[in-house]
């Protein structure tokens, strides 16, 4: 192997070497040529040098931000709650995904049987043979089995969906400096009982996106507040941009939070969140 | 945490409210990373777990680890988003608050002056995001070039490759950086 080609082995195997993710024999090859070659022992300072370089300069700005305010209620607002039948099927089945497939396939096998139980008579027929009459609707002890039953309702240990929607609009918008910000929260009942609010209105608070710093708030409401099946209930915020002291905010991205609503359905279950929007002041 | 994957996994929103705030930060720190846009991380932290809430059937414990699998969705949702923005995304230009010389008062860190500091930040602009997120899941995010090929579906060979060309342009490029400073 000339020297060139084993300098190319070699510098091909250095950010490995460097990481520990080499064989031994490729370590031992790369300490034999290192040994005699000057230009692939530099390269290899070199990267060593950048990347401890890199790791130094990845943790320190990863240490510079943090999670915004609010992303738990903002993801938790575009989850579907809903019970699907595979929450059924999965916690009758105890999880895991090779059970929900056995499963799966048992409820295949079982409607295909059902179906030749019910078709059987026609497809079956030998050709030869003429067609039959119509059969006779089969008698009660003939049935094909039963399907599997509809799902129930939620095991113990899921959450019930959440019996009603919120939503912030506009959940991102852009205003130029001064301009009125106007959001709208609404929250519909979508169950068919009434649910409570434990507090009205809610309070709400601004704070410049990355900082715990609070620009604007407005206190929220004692009085319980209900609301009926299917009712949508509605609050308009508008802020004219200036901060508690009454100057203009700076520009830049901004978190509009609803703070801790408590909401109660009929079985006297409990939800909590604090939906949030946010906007850019340019 | 066995009981914790049992539950969320069927549908219990407070233990996916637990999950959330275990791995969060680690879901947006490596999405800055790579994306170097503060908002933009945002974006994908949300795009991520709102994505594991809707697959959390798929999900299996016994054949890989979750953050693996978090680590995956990660990368593909800034794809993605690259795919709808320039490849490389300034990290010097996004409003990014560079540290200052504090880097050089801890005695256990790698000492770095201000001048390499920020070549190597535009170095790092210069590599698209699929090399940028080889380096972050290795150097940040500590993964083994193993758990980097599981969690990216790409052979354990082209992480090797990947890495080293990765390691070697940002060196390549700290050079050209420092003879035209």
């Amino acid at each position: 192997m000339g020297e060139e080609m084993n300098c190319n082995y070699i510098c091909e195997l250095l950010t490995a070497y460097l990481d520990g993710e080499v064989t031994p024999q490729e370590t031992a090859d790369i300490k034999s040529h290192l040994a005699g070659c000057p230009r692939c022992h530099d390269e290899l300072e070199e990267l060593s040098g950048v990347r401890g370089n890199l790791r130094s300069v990845l943790k320190s700005m990863a240490d510079e931000v943090d999670t915004p305010a609010g992303s738990w209620e903002r993801v938790r607002v575009k989850l579907d709650t809903r019970v699907h039948w595979f929450d059924g099927l999965y916690n009758l089945l105890g999880g895991r995904t090779w059970q929900l497939a056995t499963a799966a396939a048992a409820v295949l096998i079982i409607i295909a049987v059902a179906a030749l139980w019910q078709f059987g008579g026609v497809t079956q027929a030998p050709r030869s043979l003429p067609v039959p009459a119509p059969a006779p609707a089969p008698a009660p002890e003939f049935a094909p089995p039963a399907p599997a039953p509809q799902e129930k309702s939620p095991a113990p240990l899921m959450a019930p969906p959440m019996p009603f929607e919120v939503s912030v609009v506009p959940e991102d918008a852009r205003y130029t400096v001064g301009q009125l910000v106007e959001f709208e929260l609404s929250i519909t009942n979508m169950s068919s009982d009434s649910i409570r609010l434990e507090r009205y209105p809610p309070e709400i608070v601004i704070k410049p996106q990355y900082r715990d710093e609070i620009v604007f708030s407005v206190a929220g409401g004692t009085v319980p507040l209900e609301i009926k099946p299917g009712e949508t209930v509605t609050w308009e915020f508008s802020w004219d941009q200036k901060d508690t002291g009454g100057n203009q905010v700076s520009p830049g991205w901004y978190d509009v939070t609803f703070k801790d609503i408590d909401a109660v359905d009929a079985t006297e279950n409990s939800y909590g969140l604090s939906p949030s929007a946010r906007l850019l002041i340019e | 945490m066995p009981d914790l994957d049992e539950k969320w996994q069927h549908g219990d929103v407070n233990a996916f409210e637990t999950l959330f705030r275990l791995h969060n930060k680690m879901v947006f720190k490596t999405a800055y990373l790579i994306t170097g846009n503060k908002e933009t991380a945002e974006d994908v932290l949300q795009e991520v777990f709102v994505s594991v809430w809707k697959s959390r059937h798929t999900y299996n414990p016994d054949k890989g680890k979750l953050t693996t699998w978090l680590h995956r969705i990660t990368v593909n949702q800034c794809l993605k988003k690259s795919g709808k923005s320039p490849v490389t995304v300034s990290l010097d230009e996004k409003g990014i608050d560079l540290p200052e010389m504090e880097l050089q008062s801890d005695p256990e860190e790698i000492l770095i002056s201000k001048a390499e500091y920020d070549r190597l930040l535009k170095a790092i602009d210069t590599l698209d995001t699929k090399h940028r997120s080889v380096l972050v899941l290795r150097y940040f995010n500590d993964l083994s070039y193993q758990e980097i090929a599981e969690a990216l579906e790409i052979p354990l060979g082209t992480v090797k490759s990947r890495l080293n060309l990765s390691l070697r342009q940002l060196k390549e490029q700290m050079n050209v950086g420092e003879a035209t400073a």
